[in-house]
């Protein structure tokens, strides 16, 4: 493939909600189980004598408190998007390589996932960072996130007065992620409640708003500050290192390859990450306006991520994608949103459709 | 056919760096470099350690080269904002020749402004000139979120998703990252960056700014418009200010390419000029070579960050791919010049750096090139896809918007009571009727009260209160900070008045006669006024110019003194121009533009007559109908609202006809009038008082009950209002007859001989007559 067809991808990593009932199983194929991702999270789960991801994935059934519980959850959706990205990469060895990674972004727990997949932290020390923050929900969820819609069910801009509104004057209530379309507020329990008694019920595609993410903390916001304090003693070791593959974080800050300062990849991560809204719209806008990507890729359990990533296409007119109805049409010509978890997309990217049971 | 001096510029790069010398790697780059794409390229991260490197061994901190400060990371960042603002350059050229990009002055061979940019904060306000590529990269690069690269070239493609200029010119310009935007200037920016300088630290003296706020102000622009008296004129005020040790935190950068357009600068002119002016401290860094010039900015900024006092930096640069897209160098320069200039291209030399120390291969320099090359390409793709501009209406949108309702609402805001009765005395609105000029200085010592942060100043303007006594006692009252006389330098006047606005100030600067207003025009015309345009009102400058102006001196001070051509003004878009005639009237049209400045970050001239000032009488002698007394402090005239003036207990209904003029020609008209209506004829009077924008509707209700319309004005001929009166006429359809009385065609003479060109009321009366002598007009309408 000539320079002129390669493809540029943008590489999204998911956050730790992604992985959801339709998911069991997908890492028991011979792709996932040759991924070196993978492999190191069942190490690294089984040294602490815990339930790796390849066995979380092959329970008979779906269970939330064993597959949402946040000590599982995270190191599970990081080890199903590594599985992916590792096969993506196996599809193109380095020296025939006809496809391109200009840039990682990740959702929320994804940014871990990011950091390992773009080389600014060691694999297994990525792992461990993705472990130790996911043990730390274990039976200490600290407040909730909640759900609210911002655009109609065409996808365009539906602003909510009232969330607004309860921003300013509800205590304890912050933005967590700037998701798209998505509102996701983070608060303490009677923040959450006020919010919900306040804002009225808008349809988010199946379901109503505003919802509750189930066992999920009151992430980015201050809520967080003990845990941000508790990881920077508890990880004072890791390693960073600039990314070998350019990464741009939750404020919209490219970090390129060779020269990003690992100090600040760590202060960030460790900090302000934790306890400041994660801004997912603005890294994937930023990756789309300055690393011109061909493809936005979702690895793992990215597919529930595809509508936000969507509502941000579209709000840009990214190639000349100015609707949910142009966006469809265009994913049902030639996608240029390619969700690895649906095999038909994941074939227009590795061509081996088959390894992947579908979920 | 002319040599594509981009593609020979492109491929020198590349050929120089295959041919550098791989140097011995860096065993901790090595490692680490291996270390981190073991991970990502190979699949086989053992994730067992550093590569030998301890937490506190962080290699890239080093020097980049023994002996220098800049760090081989900070090299690496400058090196990549440098590639990007050459492939910026080289994508314009490519979009251009297929038609879709509109603008091709480059950066090319000044990108070691990065360095300049690295040198200071992203608070630091920047007023940049267009060469100014790299720097703009690498600012984006301080502030996350920013996508430097993709706005400009929406910028280069006209779209109206650039972000600041929204397709109207391409800027540097950025909201974000305090970059108010510039484009083909001419050091027109360099009074207002001035201005800005002293407005930080008058801010501080005000309260307007915290203490502790330490943000310098830069400006770059090169050797070539250095010599514009705009230049000059800002360099000068900037010493002027420092040799009083008035603090004045003002960087000025000249990237020396030695060449304007084709005309070389004489060797050694900058430095020769500059190294040793008194109030001006001179830094010099070669721009070719990054770890000089980081140094040489790293300490101007400091500097100036430290002492608050002005320095020149002046960076060596050069200029490759020519002026402009379209300048071909090959008809002023010979062959051997301009490659032996390509040779020196400070990228070979950045490349050189890092491979000579062993930071980077060849290979990854050339490999990071592509990399920029093909994301930068691709992103041009996108942004030319991109919407542009498409009708009248949405271009002018932003240029001067204007909120009536708004501008009500804040002149109503009532001032403190207390400290206009403290600082008035008795107050104004319960004395009896005054003339123009002292109503003028209360109004003005109103607006002083009532905002904090305005600030009166000009020539004259402070300790003697001005050459009419119009600001006497100002500054006595309000204090030398915000009542001040200015050096003599209508541009730096008018330069304070835009850098205080853009700090948050509200200037009200005063040009001392018209005249001397057109030797400064431009920092209205080019400067003020398109601020809001090019940035779609994310920058705004308000202010309220006063100009004394007009003739009518009883032959006193010839053309300076009694200029009369509005022409000048009347064409900028978005100057709100005002010509009170009366006391009462010039106070509420002063409180209107200072509210519309206020709320809707207007423009506004006031051109106030200076033969009213001290007029007491309208008909006769004693009659003290010129007089007038204060209007109740809430009120005002809302701009492009015009008046009449009838017979006392004249009925409505038609009349013969309608004077239509302002200031001088409205007092001579009247007195016409009296006499006309003493004769029979149902005559009203019409004071446009607003020349910009034009009173149309109010004009039009009115010449619609006139059979005849005379126009009285006191401008030129040539250039006049009344051109615009009758067109304004035509366009409405008026149907009755025309006529008009104006100044002649000249500057106006010394002595009696003034008269003989200006309108003079017989040349009213006689006009008058002969259109009512017309009796073929009918109606108006």
């Amino acid at each position: 493939m000539s320079a002129d067809t390669a493809r540029r991808l943008l590489i999204v990593c998911p956050g730790r909600g992604s992985y959801t009932k339709d998911c069991l199983g997908s890492l028991q194929g011979a792709a996932a189980q040759q991924s070196p991702g993978l492999a190191a999270a069942d190490r690294l789960r089984a040294s602490l004598g815990r339930p790796g991801p390849t066995e979380l994935d092959a329970a008979p059934e779906y269970r939330s408190a064993l597959h949402v519980a946040g000590e599982n959850a995270s190191i599970l959706t990081a080890a199903a998007t590594l599985a992916d990205v590792d096969a993506l990469r196996s599809a193109q060895p380095a020296d025939q390589q006809t496809d391109q990674i200009v840039a990682v972004i990740g959702n929320s727990m994804g940014w871990y996932t990011a950091l390992a997949v773009a080389g600014a932290l060691p694999l297994d020390q990525a792992l461990h960072l993705i472990e130790t923050m996911g043990q730390y929900q274990a039976g200490n969820v600290i407040g909730g996130q909640m759900v609210y819609p911002l655009v109609d069910a065409e996808w365009r801009p539906l602003p909510s007065p009232e969330l607004a509104q309860a921003l300013t004057e509800v205590p304890d209530l912050h933005w967590s992620i700037r998701l798209g379309g998505q509102a996701v507020i983070g608060g303490s329990e009677a923040a959450l409640a006020e919010l919900q008694r306040r804002l009225p019920i808008r349809r988010a595609g199946e379901r109503d708003a505003p919802f509750r993410l189930p066992l999920h903390s009151a992430f980015h916001t201050p809520l967080m500050a003990e845990t941000a304090r508790r990881a920077r003693r508890d990880l004072s070791g890791l390693r960073w290192r600039a990314p070998a593959i350019t990464l741009i974080d939750g404020r919209g800050a490219i970090l390129r390859p060779r020269h990003a300062d690992p100090a600040r990849i760590r202060d960030w991560t460790l900090g302000a990450q934790v306890t400041e809204v994660y801004d997912f719209t603005l890294s994937l806008r930023v990756a789309l306006r300055e690393y011109a990507p061909t493809h936005v890729v979702l690895p793992g359990p990215g597919g529930s991520l595809g509508g936000a990533v969507a509502q941000v296409i579209i709000a840009e007119g990214w190639q000349g994608i100015r609707s949910r109805e142009a966006f469809a049409r265009r994913q049902s010509e030639a996608p240029v949103l390619i969700s690895m978890s649906r095999p038909e997309q994941r074939a227009l990217l590795i061509g081996s459709a088959a390894e992947r049971p579908a979920g | 056919m002319a040599v594509n001096r981009a593609g020979v510029v492109d491929q020198n790069f590349i050929r120089a760096v295959q041919g550098m010398e791989r140097a011995e790697r860096r065993a901790d780059v090595d490692s680490l470099i291996r270390e981190g794409w073991a991970v990502v390229q190979n699949n086989k991260g053992d994730g067992q350690g550093d590569g030998g490197r301890g937490d506190d061994s962080d290699w890239w901190a080093n020097p980049v080269r023994e002996g220098w400060a800049l760090t081989a990371r900070a090299a690496m960042e400058l090196f990549e904002s440098q590639i990007e603002s050459r492939h910026l350059d080289l994508t314009a050229r490519a979009l251009k020749a297929r038609d879709q990009c509109f603008y091709t002055i480059g950066s090319s061979g000044h990108e070691g402004n990065a360095a300049v940019a690295a040198a200071l904060r992203p608070d630091d306000p920047a007023f940049l000139h267009y060469r100014s590529g790299a720097f703009f990269q690498q600012r984006a690069k301080q502030v996350p979120g920013m996508t430097g690269s993709f706005d400009v070239l929406l910028g280069l493609a006209a779209s109206a998703d650039e972000p600041i200029a929204g397709g109207r010119h391409k800027v540097f310009g950025s909201l974000a990252l305090n970059i108010p935007p510039q484009t083909s200037t001419i050091a027109s920016h360099l009074p207002k960056a001035l201005g800005m300088a002293l407005a930080i630290e008058r801010g501080k003296r005000l309260g307007l700014l915290p203490e502790s706020d330490d943000r310098i102000v830069v400006c770059t622009f090169g050797d070539a418009s250095l010599n514009h008296s705009t230049a000059q004129g800002a360099i000068n005020a900037a010493r002027w200010h420092a040799h009083q040790g008035i603090d004045c935190p003002l960087l000025f950068v000249c990237e020396d390419n030695g060449i304007g357009i084709s005309v070389p600068t004489p060797d050694g002119w900058v430095a020769a000029t500059w190294q040793e002016a008194p109030g001006l401290a001179y830094v010099a860094g070669d721009g070719l070579y990054l770890p000089d010039v980081a140094d040489a900015a790293e300490a101007a900024a400091r500097w100036v960050r430290q002492y608050r006092r002005p320095c020149l930096l002046h960076v060596r640069t050069v200029r490759l791919l020519g002026h402009a897209g379209s300048d071909v160098e090959s008809t002023y320069r010979s062959p051997e010049d301009i490659a032996a200039t390509e040779a020196r291209d400070p990228l070979i030399q950045t490349a050189q750096l890092l491979v000579s120390g062993g930071w980077m291969s060849p290979e990854e320099v050339l490999s990071l090139y592509e990399e920029i090359r093909a994301r930068i390409t691709a992103a041009g793709e996108e942004a030319i896809r991109r919407p542009r501009l498409t009708d009248a209406a949405t271009v002018i949108a932003p240029l001067a918007p204007l909120h009536p309702d708004r501008v009500a609402a804040e002149v109503a805001r009532p001032a403190d009571p207390a400290a206009r009765a403290a600082l008035h005395g008795n107050l104004p609105e319960r004395d009896g009727p005054r003339h123009l000029a002292v109503q003028i200085n209360r109004a003005l010592l109103d607006l002083l009260i009532k905002y904090p942060e305005m600030i009166l100043f000009g020539e004259d303007t402070g300790k003697k209160g001005g050459v009419y006594n119009v600001t006497n006692g100002l500054q006595k009252k309000i204090g030398k900070d915000r009542v001040f006389d200015t050096l003599l330098d209508e541009q730096t006047i008018l330069g304070l008045g835009l850098g205080a606005a853009a700090a948050g100030q509200l200037p009200v600067p005063e040009i001392q006669y018209l005249a001397y207003f057109h030797n400064a025009c431009d920092q209205i015309r080019g400067e003020a006024c398109s601020l809001q345009y090019f940035s779609q009102g994310q920058f705004r400058n308000p202010m309220v110019v006063r100009v004394q102006g007009f003739a009518y001196q009883k032959g006193f001070g010839g053309h300076f003194h009694n200029d009369n051509s509005v022409a000048a003004l009347r064409d900028i878009p978005g100057l709100i121009l005002a010509a009170p005639a009366r006391p009462d009237d010039a106070v509420k049209m002063l409180r209107t533009c200072v509210a519309a400045a206020k709320v809707d970050g207007a423009v506004c001239m006031i051109v106030e007559p200076i033969a009213l000032y001290m007029t007491r009488d309208l008909y006769a002698p004693g009659d003290e109908k010129w007089a007038a007394t204060y209007p109740a402090p809430e009120e005002h005239i809302p701009v492009g609202r015009a008046r009449i003036y009838d017979a006392e207990g004249a009925e409505a209904g038609a009349a013969d006809l309608l004077i239509v003029s302002w200031a001088n020609g409205l007092w001579m008209s009247l007195r016409v009038a009296a006499e006309l209506r003493e004769k029979g004829v149902r005559c009203r009077v019409m004071d446009l008082r607003w020349l910009n924008p034009l009173p149309v509707e109010d004009l039009l209700a009115a010449a619609r009950g006139a059979a005849r319309v005379l126009v009285v004005d006191e401008c030129r001929r040539t250039g006049g209002m009344a051109e615009a009166i009758f067109a304004a006429l035509v366009d409405g359809r008026y149907a009755g007859s025309m006529a008009r009385v104006a100044g002649a065609d000249v500057y106006i003479p010394l002595g009696a001989a003034a008269n003989l060109v200006l309108v003079q009321e017989e040349d009213i009366r006689a006009a008058a007559l002969t259109l009512l002598a017309d009796q073929g007009a009918g109606e108006g309408t």
